[in-house]
Protein backbone atom coordinates (compact mmCIF):
# COMPACT_ATOMS: atom_id res chain seq x y z
CA UNK A 1 0.00 0.00 0.00
CA UNK A 2 2.40 2.41 1.05
CA UNK A 3 4.19 1.48 -2.74
CA UNK A 4 1.17 2.08 -4.63
CA UNK A 5 0.95 5.69 -2.62
CA UNK A 6 4.21 6.82 -3.60
CA UNK A 7 4.64 4.99 -7.13
CA UNK A 8 1.05 7.17 -7.57
CA UNK A 9 2.37 10.42 -6.46
CA UNK A 10 5.90 9.89 -8.64
CA UNK A 11 3.40 9.25 -11.73
CA UNK A 12 1.96 12.24 -11.06
CA UNK A 13 5.58 14.58 -10.57
CA UNK A 14 6.69 13.06 -13.22
CA UNK A 15 3.92 15.12 -15.69
CA UNK A 16 6.02 17.84 -14.51
CA UNK A 17 9.50 18.75 -15.66
CA UNK A 18 10.82 18.97 -12.46
CA UNK A 19 14.38 18.00 -11.62
CA UNK A 20 14.99 14.13 -10.85
CA UNK A 21 16.60 15.14 -7.30
CA UNK A 22 13.46 17.08 -6.38
CA UNK A 23 11.30 14.10 -7.35
CA UNK A 24 13.08 11.63 -5.43
CA UNK A 25 12.90 14.51 -2.38
CA UNK A 26 9.45 14.35 -2.52
CA UNK A 27 8.95 10.90 -2.21
CA UNK A 28 11.40 10.53 0.56
CA UNK A 29 9.52 12.99 2.31
CA UNK A 30 6.35 10.91 1.90
CA UNK A 31 7.85 7.50 2.63
CA UNK A 32 8.69 8.81 5.52
CA UNK A 33 5.96 10.44 6.61
CA UNK A 34 4.13 7.32 5.57
CA UNK A 35 6.55 5.17 7.85
CA UNK A 36 5.51 7.80 10.77
CA UNK A 37 1.46 6.79 10.28
CA UNK A 38 2.86 3.26 10.09
CA UNK A 39 4.15 4.00 13.29
CA UNK A 40 1.60 5.05 14.99
CA UNK A 41 -1.18 1.91 13.48
CA UNK A 42 -2.71 4.23 11.50
CA UNK A 43 -4.57 1.77 8.43
CA UNK A 44 -3.32 2.63 5.09
CA UNK A 45 -6.69 4.21 4.24
CA UNK A 46 -6.12 6.48 7.65
CA UNK A 47 -2.56 7.27 6.04
CA UNK A 48 -3.89 7.92 3.26
CA UNK A 49 -6.32 10.60 4.16
CA UNK A 50 -3.88 11.88 6.84
CA UNK A 51 -1.24 12.61 4.22
CA UNK A 52 -3.91 13.56 0.83
CA UNK A 53 -5.05 12.53 -1.97
CA UNK A 54 -2.34 12.40 -4.36
CA UNK A 55 -3.63 14.36 -7.23
CA UNK A 56 -4.32 17.13 -5.14
CA UNK A 57 -0.94 16.91 -3.39
CA UNK A 58 0.92 17.12 -6.95
CA UNK A 59 -1.48 19.45 -8.69
CA UNK A 60 -0.86 21.46 -5.18
CA UNK A 61 3.16 21.07 -5.41
CA UNK A 62 3.81 22.28 -8.58
CA UNK A 63 1.11 24.99 -8.56
CA UNK A 64 3.64 26.46 -5.86
CA UNK A 65 6.06 25.56 -8.20
CA UNK A 66 4.62 26.42 -11.49
CA UNK A 67 6.39 29.75 -12.23
CA UNK A 68 9.73 28.46 -11.45
CA UNK A 69 10.11 25.63 -13.34
CA UNK A 70 7.05 24.09 -14.42
CA UNK A 71 6.16 23.60 -17.98
CA UNK A 72 4.10 20.71 -19.05
CA UNK A 73 5.59 18.31 -21.70
CA UNK A 74 3.56 18.44 -24.68
CA UNK A 75 2.79 22.39 -24.42
CA UNK A 76 5.41 22.57 -27.98
CA UNK A 77 3.41 19.79 -29.55
CA UNK A 78 0.12 22.30 -28.85
CA UNK A 79 1.58 25.52 -30.29
CA UNK A 80 3.05 23.68 -33.41
CA UNK A 81 -0.44 21.98 -34.13
CA UNK A 82 -2.14 24.95 -36.43
CA UNK A 83 1.06 24.89 -38.30
CA UNK A 84 1.19 21.46 -38.94
CA UNK A 85 -2.66 21.31 -39.55
CA UNK A 86 -1.99 24.24 -42.09
CA UNK A 87 1.03 22.63 -44.17
CA UNK A 88 -1.25 18.95 -44.17
CA UNK A 89 -4.34 20.83 -45.78
CA UNK A 90 -2.50 22.64 -48.07
CA UNK A 91 -0.68 19.19 -49.29
CA UNK A 92 -3.83 17.81 -49.09
CA UNK A 93 -5.44 20.65 -51.38
CA UNK A 94 -2.89 21.29 -53.92
CA UNK A 95 -1.68 17.82 -55.00
CA UNK A 96 -4.61 15.56 -53.78
CA UNK A 97 -7.27 18.18 -54.56
CA UNK A 98 -8.81 16.74 -51.24
CA UNK A 99 -9.72 20.27 -50.16
CA UNK A 100 -13.20 19.37 -48.89
CA UNK A 101 -12.40 16.39 -46.37
CA UNK A 102 -9.03 17.48 -45.80
CA UNK A 103 -10.41 20.83 -43.73
CA UNK A 104 -10.78 17.92 -40.96
CA UNK A 105 -7.27 17.94 -39.92
CA UNK A 106 -7.95 21.17 -38.47
CA UNK A 107 -9.40 19.42 -36.31
CA UNK A 108 -6.30 18.28 -35.25
CA UNK A 109 -5.73 21.56 -33.27
CA UNK A 110 -8.35 21.19 -30.72
CA UNK A 111 -7.52 17.33 -30.00
CA UNK A 112 -4.30 18.13 -29.43
CA UNK A 113 -5.12 20.69 -27.09
CA UNK A 114 -7.25 18.40 -25.46
CA UNK A 115 -4.94 15.40 -25.40
CA UNK A 116 -2.32 17.41 -23.86
CA UNK A 117 -4.62 19.53 -21.57
CA UNK A 118 -6.19 15.92 -19.80
CA UNK A 119 -3.79 13.32 -20.17
CA UNK A 120 -1.74 14.73 -17.78
CA UNK A 121 -4.87 15.19 -15.28
CA UNK A 122 -7.38 11.89 -15.96
CA UNK A 123 -7.22 9.58 -18.44
CA UNK A 124 -11.22 9.07 -18.55
CA UNK A 125 -12.10 12.94 -19.23
CA UNK A 126 -9.71 12.20 -22.04
CA UNK A 127 -12.29 9.62 -24.12
CA UNK A 128 -15.46 11.75 -23.32
CA UNK A 129 -13.23 15.07 -24.59
CA UNK A 130 -12.23 13.51 -27.62
CA UNK A 131 -15.70 11.21 -28.38
CA UNK A 132 -17.21 14.28 -30.08
CA UNK A 133 -14.27 14.51 -32.53
CA UNK A 134 -14.52 10.77 -33.55
CA UNK A 135 -17.57 10.71 -33.75
CA UNK A 136 -17.31 13.74 -36.63
CA UNK A 137 -14.40 12.75 -38.02
CA UNK A 138 -15.89 8.87 -38.65
CA UNK A 139 -19.59 10.54 -40.11
CA UNK A 140 -17.84 12.98 -42.40
CA UNK A 141 -15.80 10.38 -43.76
CA UNK A 142 -18.01 7.50 -44.20
CA UNK A 143 -20.50 10.04 -45.43
CA UNK A 144 -18.32 11.61 -48.04
CA UNK A 145 -16.10 8.73 -48.93
CA UNK A 146 -18.92 5.90 -49.06
CA UNK A 147 -21.83 8.02 -49.34
CA UNK A 148 -23.58 6.15 -46.18
CA UNK A 149 -24.84 9.40 -44.10
CA UNK A 150 -27.92 7.80 -43.25
CA UNK A 151 -26.80 4.87 -40.43
CA UNK A 152 -23.64 6.31 -39.78
CA UNK A 153 -25.25 8.87 -37.75
CA UNK A 154 -24.99 6.15 -35.01
CA UNK A 155 -21.24 6.55 -34.00
CA UNK A 156 -22.46 10.04 -32.12
CA UNK A 157 -24.10 7.60 -29.95
CA UNK A 158 -20.30 7.27 -29.03
CA UNK A 159 -20.95 10.60 -27.34
CA UNK A 160 -23.23 9.93 -25.05
CA UNK A 161 -22.03 6.52 -24.16
CA UNK A 162 -18.78 7.22 -23.13
CA UNK A 163 -19.90 10.14 -20.94
CA UNK A 164 -22.18 7.60 -19.15
CA UNK A 165 -19.47 4.93 -18.90
CA UNK A 166 -16.55 6.98 -17.98
CA UNK A 167 -17.98 10.42 -16.74
CA UNK A 168 -19.12 11.36 -13.22
CA UNK A 169 -21.74 9.76 -11.24
CA UNK A 170 -22.49 6.57 -10.09
CA UNK A 171 -20.82 3.57 -10.77
CA UNK A 172 -22.04 0.36 -10.41
CA UNK A 173 -22.62 -1.51 -13.53
CA UNK A 174 -26.31 -1.66 -12.80
CA UNK A 175 -26.68 1.81 -13.24
CA UNK A 176 -24.34 2.16 -16.18
CA UNK A 177 -26.43 -0.69 -17.50
CA UNK A 178 -29.74 1.63 -17.10
CA UNK A 179 -28.20 4.30 -17.98
CA UNK A 180 -27.11 2.91 -21.52
CA UNK A 181 -30.04 0.77 -22.31
CA UNK A 182 -31.84 4.04 -24.36
CA UNK A 183 -28.64 4.03 -26.56
CA UNK A 184 -28.52 0.26 -26.76
CA UNK A 185 -32.52 -0.22 -27.69
CA UNK A 186 -31.96 2.67 -30.09
CA UNK A 187 -29.53 1.06 -32.03
CA UNK A 188 -31.33 -2.87 -31.96
CA UNK A 189 -34.23 -0.52 -33.09
CA UNK A 190 -32.96 0.91 -36.26
CA UNK A 191 -31.07 -2.14 -37.22
CA UNK A 192 -34.49 -3.82 -36.79
CA UNK A 193 -36.26 -1.18 -38.66
CA UNK A 194 -33.07 -1.34 -41.13
CA UNK A 195 -34.88 -5.18 -42.29
CA UNK A 196 -38.40 -3.71 -42.03
CA UNK A 197 -39.28 -4.81 -38.67
CA UNK A 198 -40.25 -1.37 -37.17
CA UNK A 199 -43.35 -2.08 -35.66
CA UNK A 200 -42.55 -4.85 -33.76
CA UNK A 201 -39.41 -3.84 -33.34
CA UNK A 202 -39.97 -0.67 -31.19
CA UNK A 203 -40.93 -3.17 -28.04
CA UNK A 204 -36.95 -3.06 -27.22
CA UNK A 205 -37.55 0.12 -26.05
CA UNK A 206 -39.51 -1.72 -23.24
CA UNK A 207 -36.02 -3.16 -22.26
CA UNK A 208 -35.59 0.51 -20.71
CA UNK A 209 -38.19 0.37 -18.11
CA UNK A 210 -36.95 -3.24 -17.92
CA UNK A 211 -33.57 -2.80 -16.67
CA UNK A 212 -34.56 0.23 -14.63
CA UNK A 213 -36.53 -1.60 -13.04
CA UNK A 214 -33.91 -3.93 -11.26
CA UNK A 215 -32.57 -0.93 -9.99
CA UNK A 216 -35.43 -1.71 -7.13
CA UNK A 217 -34.64 -3.06 -3.92
CA UNK A 218 -36.70 -5.22 -3.19
CA UNK A 219 -37.07 -8.63 -4.59
CA UNK A 220 -40.65 -9.05 -4.60
CA UNK A 221 -41.34 -6.01 -6.36
CA UNK A 222 -38.45 -6.76 -8.88
CA UNK A 223 -40.47 -9.97 -10.19
CA UNK A 224 -43.92 -8.50 -9.76
CA UNK A 225 -42.98 -5.47 -11.95
CA UNK A 226 -40.96 -7.89 -14.44
CA UNK A 227 -43.75 -10.40 -14.88
CA UNK A 228 -46.69 -7.46 -15.23
CA UNK A 229 -44.19 -6.08 -18.11
CA UNK A 230 -43.75 -9.50 -19.87
CA UNK A 231 -46.93 -10.16 -19.06
CA UNK A 232 -48.41 -7.28 -20.96
CA UNK A 233 -45.73 -7.43 -24.38
CA UNK A 234 -47.14 -11.19 -24.52
CA UNK A 235 -50.61 -10.30 -24.30
CA UNK A 236 -49.66 -7.52 -26.87
CA UNK A 237 -47.92 -9.48 -29.38
CA UNK A 238 -50.86 -12.12 -29.00
CA UNK A 239 -53.83 -9.53 -29.38
CA UNK A 240 -51.69 -8.17 -31.99
CA UNK A 241 -51.29 -11.17 -34.18
CA UNK A 242 -54.15 -13.10 -33.75
CA UNK A 243 -56.94 -10.08 -33.68
CA UNK A 244 -55.01 -7.63 -35.64
CA UNK A 245 -55.99 -4.91 -32.84
CA UNK A 246 -52.94 -3.51 -32.39
CA UNK A 247 -53.57 -0.12 -31.55
CA UNK A 248 -56.38 -1.20 -28.71
CA UNK A 249 -53.86 -4.06 -27.39
CA UNK A 250 -51.68 -1.01 -26.74
CA UNK A 251 -54.24 -0.92 -23.92
CA UNK A 252 -52.43 -3.47 -21.79
CA UNK A 253 -49.40 -1.80 -20.92
CA UNK A 254 -51.58 0.18 -18.69
CA UNK A 255 -50.93 -3.59 -16.66
CA UNK A 256 -47.88 -2.55 -15.50
CA UNK A 257 -47.88 1.10 -15.03
CA UNK A 258 -50.89 0.16 -12.76
CA UNK A 259 -48.39 -1.77 -10.32
CA UNK A 260 -46.08 0.48 -10.33
CA UNK A 261 -48.25 3.37 -9.47
CA UNK A 262 -49.83 0.98 -6.93
CA UNK A 263 -46.58 0.48 -5.44
CA UNK A 264 -45.26 4.57 -6.40
CA UNK A 265 -42.80 4.36 -3.67
CA UNK A 266 -40.47 2.62 -6.13
CA UNK A 267 -38.83 5.91 -7.28
CA UNK A 268 -37.65 6.89 -4.23
CA UNK A 269 -34.88 4.20 -4.39
CA UNK A 270 -32.66 5.84 -6.37
CA UNK A 271 -30.50 8.28 -5.97
CA UNK A 272 -31.79 11.48 -7.18
CA UNK A 273 -28.56 12.11 -9.13
CA UNK A 274 -29.30 9.12 -11.07
CA UNK A 275 -32.67 9.77 -11.28
CA UNK A 276 -31.84 12.72 -12.89
CA UNK A 277 -29.55 11.80 -15.15
CA UNK A 278 -32.16 8.76 -15.88
CA UNK A 279 -34.73 11.46 -16.79
CA UNK A 280 -32.44 13.43 -18.77
CA UNK A 281 -31.71 10.76 -21.03
CA UNK A 282 -34.84 9.52 -21.05
CA UNK A 283 -36.56 13.19 -22.51
CA UNK A 284 -33.49 13.98 -24.76
CA UNK A 285 -33.60 9.95 -26.11
CA UNK A 286 -37.58 11.16 -26.52
CA UNK A 287 -37.25 14.02 -28.27
CA UNK A 288 -34.99 12.36 -30.67
CA UNK A 289 -36.83 9.99 -31.15
CA UNK A 290 -40.00 11.58 -31.91
CA UNK A 291 -37.99 14.61 -33.80
CA UNK A 292 -36.25 11.49 -35.69
CA UNK A 293 -39.73 10.05 -36.66
CA UNK A 294 -42.32 12.40 -37.35
CA UNK A 295 -39.35 15.37 -38.92
CA UNK A 296 -37.19 13.02 -40.45
CA UNK A 297 -34.49 14.85 -38.29
CA UNK A 298 -32.17 12.04 -37.70
CA UNK A 299 -29.15 13.70 -39.39
CA UNK A 300 -29.12 16.35 -36.87
CA UNK A 301 -31.04 15.78 -34.11
CA UNK A 302 -28.43 13.70 -32.37
CA UNK A 303 -27.16 17.14 -31.11
CA UNK A 304 -29.69 17.00 -27.81
CA UNK A 305 -27.55 13.69 -27.31
CA UNK A 306 -24.64 16.38 -26.33
CA UNK A 307 -27.02 17.65 -23.92
CA UNK A 308 -26.15 14.54 -21.62
CA UNK A 309 -22.68 14.92 -20.92
CA UNK A 310 -23.40 18.62 -20.62
CA UNK A 311 -25.86 18.46 -17.95
CA UNK A 312 -23.92 15.88 -16.06
CA UNK A 313 -21.14 18.65 -16.23
CA UNK A 314 -22.88 21.49 -14.85
CA UNK A 315 -24.76 19.57 -12.28
CA UNK A 316 -22.32 17.69 -10.92
CA UNK A 317 -18.32 18.70 -11.37
CA UNK A 318 -17.03 21.49 -9.86
CA UNK A 319 -16.53 24.89 -10.69
CA UNK A 320 -13.76 26.61 -12.86
CA UNK A 321 -13.32 23.62 -14.62
CA UNK A 322 -16.78 22.75 -15.59
CA UNK A 323 -16.03 25.45 -18.62
CA UNK A 324 -13.66 24.29 -20.15
CA UNK A 325 -14.65 20.75 -19.65
CA UNK A 326 -18.13 21.74 -21.60
CA UNK A 327 -16.32 23.61 -24.39
CA UNK A 328 -16.17 21.17 -26.55
CA UNK A 329 -19.81 20.29 -26.77
CA UNK A 330 -20.42 23.41 -27.29
CA UNK A 331 -17.91 23.92 -30.22
CA UNK A 332 -19.36 20.82 -31.56
CA UNK A 333 -23.06 22.08 -31.93
CA UNK A 334 -21.86 25.71 -33.47
CA UNK A 335 -19.51 23.84 -36.01
CA UNK A 336 -22.49 21.15 -37.02
CA UNK A 337 -25.14 24.17 -37.16
CA UNK A 338 -23.15 26.06 -39.29
CA UNK A 339 -22.20 23.26 -41.46
CA UNK A 340 -25.14 21.04 -41.96
CA UNK A 341 -27.94 23.75 -42.38
CA UNK A 342 -25.65 26.98 -44.18
CA UNK A 343 -23.35 24.53 -45.86
CA UNK A 344 -20.36 26.02 -44.38
CA UNK A 345 -18.24 23.13 -43.44
CA UNK A 346 -15.23 24.58 -44.62
CA UNK A 347 -15.29 27.20 -41.86
CA UNK A 348 -17.33 26.71 -39.11
CA UNK A 349 -14.67 24.60 -38.06
CA UNK A 350 -13.08 27.38 -36.35
CA UNK A 351 -15.46 26.90 -33.49
CA UNK A 352 -13.32 24.23 -32.59
CA UNK A 353 -10.71 26.73 -31.45
CA UNK A 354 -13.03 27.74 -29.02
CA UNK A 355 -12.18 25.06 -26.68
CA UNK A 356 -8.30 26.19 -26.42
CA UNK A 357 -9.22 29.75 -25.89
CA UNK A 358 -11.03 28.67 -23.40
CA UNK A 359 -8.72 26.73 -21.79
CA UNK A 360 -5.89 29.56 -22.15
CA UNK A 361 -8.77 32.06 -20.92
CA UNK A 362 -9.89 29.75 -17.43
CA UNK A 363 -5.49 28.70 -17.11
CA UNK A 364 -4.94 32.91 -16.69
CA UNK A 365 -7.55 34.08 -14.21
CA UNK B 1 -13.89 29.24 4.21
CA UNK B 2 -12.31 31.00 1.29
CA UNK B 3 -8.95 28.17 0.63
CA UNK B 4 -6.73 30.99 -0.61
CA UNK B 5 -7.35 32.72 2.62
CA UNK B 6 -7.16 29.60 5.01
CA UNK B 7 -3.81 28.49 3.04
CA UNK B 8 -2.61 31.80 4.24
CA UNK B 9 -3.51 30.98 7.69
CA UNK B 10 -2.27 27.81 7.79
CA UNK B 11 1.17 29.11 6.32
CA UNK B 12 1.27 31.25 8.93
CA UNK B 13 0.64 28.84 11.98
CA UNK B 14 2.78 26.43 10.04
CA UNK B 15 6.35 28.95 10.52
CA UNK B 16 5.23 29.90 13.73
CA UNK B 17 5.42 26.17 14.69
CA UNK B 18 8.95 25.72 13.84
CA UNK B 19 9.68 28.77 15.15
CA UNK B 20 8.78 27.45 18.59
CA UNK B 21 10.20 24.01 17.78
CA UNK B 22 12.07 21.99 15.45
CA UNK B 23 9.48 19.38 13.61
CA UNK B 24 9.33 16.33 11.27
CA UNK B 25 6.27 16.67 8.82
CA UNK B 26 4.05 13.94 10.06
CA UNK B 27 4.35 16.12 13.31
CA UNK B 28 3.37 19.65 12.06
CA UNK B 29 0.08 17.79 10.04
CA UNK B 30 -0.58 15.85 13.36
CA UNK B 31 -0.97 19.34 15.35
CA UNK B 32 -2.35 21.21 12.61
CA UNK B 33 -5.30 18.72 12.15
CA UNK B 34 -5.37 18.45 16.07
CA UNK B 35 -6.44 22.44 16.09
CA UNK B 36 -7.91 23.29 13.69
CA UNK B 37 -9.63 21.52 10.08
CA UNK B 38 -6.62 21.68 7.79
CA UNK B 39 -6.58 20.12 4.41
CA UNK B 40 -3.87 17.92 4.96
CA UNK B 41 -2.85 18.09 0.95
CA UNK B 42 -1.65 21.73 1.63
CA UNK B 43 0.57 21.35 4.99
CA UNK B 44 3.44 19.37 2.63
CA UNK B 45 3.53 21.70 0.30
CA UNK B 46 3.43 24.79 2.21
CA UNK B 47 6.19 23.06 4.54
CA UNK B 48 8.18 22.61 1.02
CA UNK B 49 7.66 25.81 -0.22
CA UNK B 50 8.70 27.83 2.92
CA UNK B 51 11.93 25.78 2.92
CA UNK B 52 12.44 26.78 -0.80
CA UNK B 53 12.23 30.40 0.08
CA UNK B 54 14.79 29.84 2.73
CA UNK B 55 12.33 30.61 5.67
CA UNK B 56 13.27 27.13 6.83
CA UNK B 57 16.10 24.59 6.79
CA UNK B 58 16.10 21.04 6.88
CA UNK B 59 18.43 18.40 8.23
CA UNK B 60 18.05 14.49 9.17
CA UNK B 61 17.98 12.44 12.54
CA UNK B 62 18.11 8.95 12.83
CA UNK B 63 14.79 8.26 15.48
CA UNK B 64 14.49 5.43 18.12
CA UNK B 65 13.11 2.85 15.19
CA UNK B 66 15.77 3.49 12.99
CA UNK B 67 14.29 5.47 10.16
CA UNK B 68 16.25 8.91 9.76
CA UNK B 69 13.51 11.81 9.67
CA UNK B 70 13.98 15.18 7.81
CA UNK B 71 13.51 17.86 10.38
CA UNK B 72 12.56 21.70 10.04
CA UNK B 73 14.23 24.15 11.49
CA UNK B 74 13.64 27.87 11.61
CA UNK B 75 16.14 30.39 9.67
CA UNK B 76 17.10 34.30 10.43
CA UNK B 77 14.76 34.77 7.69
CA UNK B 78 11.91 32.65 8.87
CA UNK B 79 12.05 34.47 12.09
CA UNK B 80 11.83 37.99 10.52
CA UNK B 81 9.00 36.59 8.23
CA UNK B 82 7.58 35.26 11.15
CA UNK B 83 7.48 38.29 13.04
CA UNK B 84 5.93 40.21 10.13
CA UNK B 85 2.90 37.54 10.23
CA UNK B 86 2.46 38.29 13.25
CA UNK B 87 1.92 41.67 13.47
CA UNK B 88 0.13 41.67 10.07
CA UNK B 89 -2.17 39.21 11.30
CA UNK B 90 -2.86 41.26 14.77
CA UNK B 91 -3.34 44.69 12.98
CA UNK B 92 -5.91 41.97 10.54
CA UNK B 93 -7.83 40.98 13.27
CA UNK B 94 -8.40 43.89 15.29
CA UNK B 95 -9.47 45.36 12.25
CA UNK B 96 -11.79 43.04 11.26
CA UNK B 97 -12.94 42.85 15.62
CA UNK B 98 -13.90 46.46 14.89
CA UNK B 99 -15.76 46.46 11.87
CA UNK B 100 -17.77 43.18 13.49
CA UNK B 101 -18.72 45.83 16.30
CA UNK B 102 -17.05 43.70 19.48
CA UNK B 103 -14.61 46.18 21.00
CA UNK B 104 -14.32 44.17 24.36
CA UNK B 105 -12.02 41.66 21.98
CA UNK B 106 -9.14 44.47 22.21
CA UNK B 107 -6.39 43.99 24.38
Amino acid sequence: MKNSYLKEIEALLRQYQIEEAEIKDIISDYDQMYEDGLAKEMTDAEIREFLGDPNQIVTELCENYARKQIRRKGHKLVALSPFVAVIIFFILGQFFDKWHPGWLVFLLIPVTAIIVETFAKKKRDLVIAISPFVAIVTYILIGILAGIWHPTWLVFLVIPISAIILGPGDRRPLRIITALSPFVALIIFMILGEFGYWHPGWLVFLSIPLIAILNTKSLTRILVYESAFLVAIGLYLLLGYTRDVWGLSLLVFLLPVAFMILFADYVFHFSWKSLEMLSVILVVTAIYILGGVFAEAWDYLWLVFLVIPVYSILRFSRGKDSLVAISPFIAVTIFFVLGYFADLWTISWLAFLLIPITAILKNKS
Amino acid sequence: MNSQFKKGIIEMCVINMIARQNMYGFAVIEALSKEIEVNENTVYPILRRLTDQGYFETYTETTNVGAPRKYYKITDEGIKKCQEYESEWNRFLKGVFRILGGDEHEK
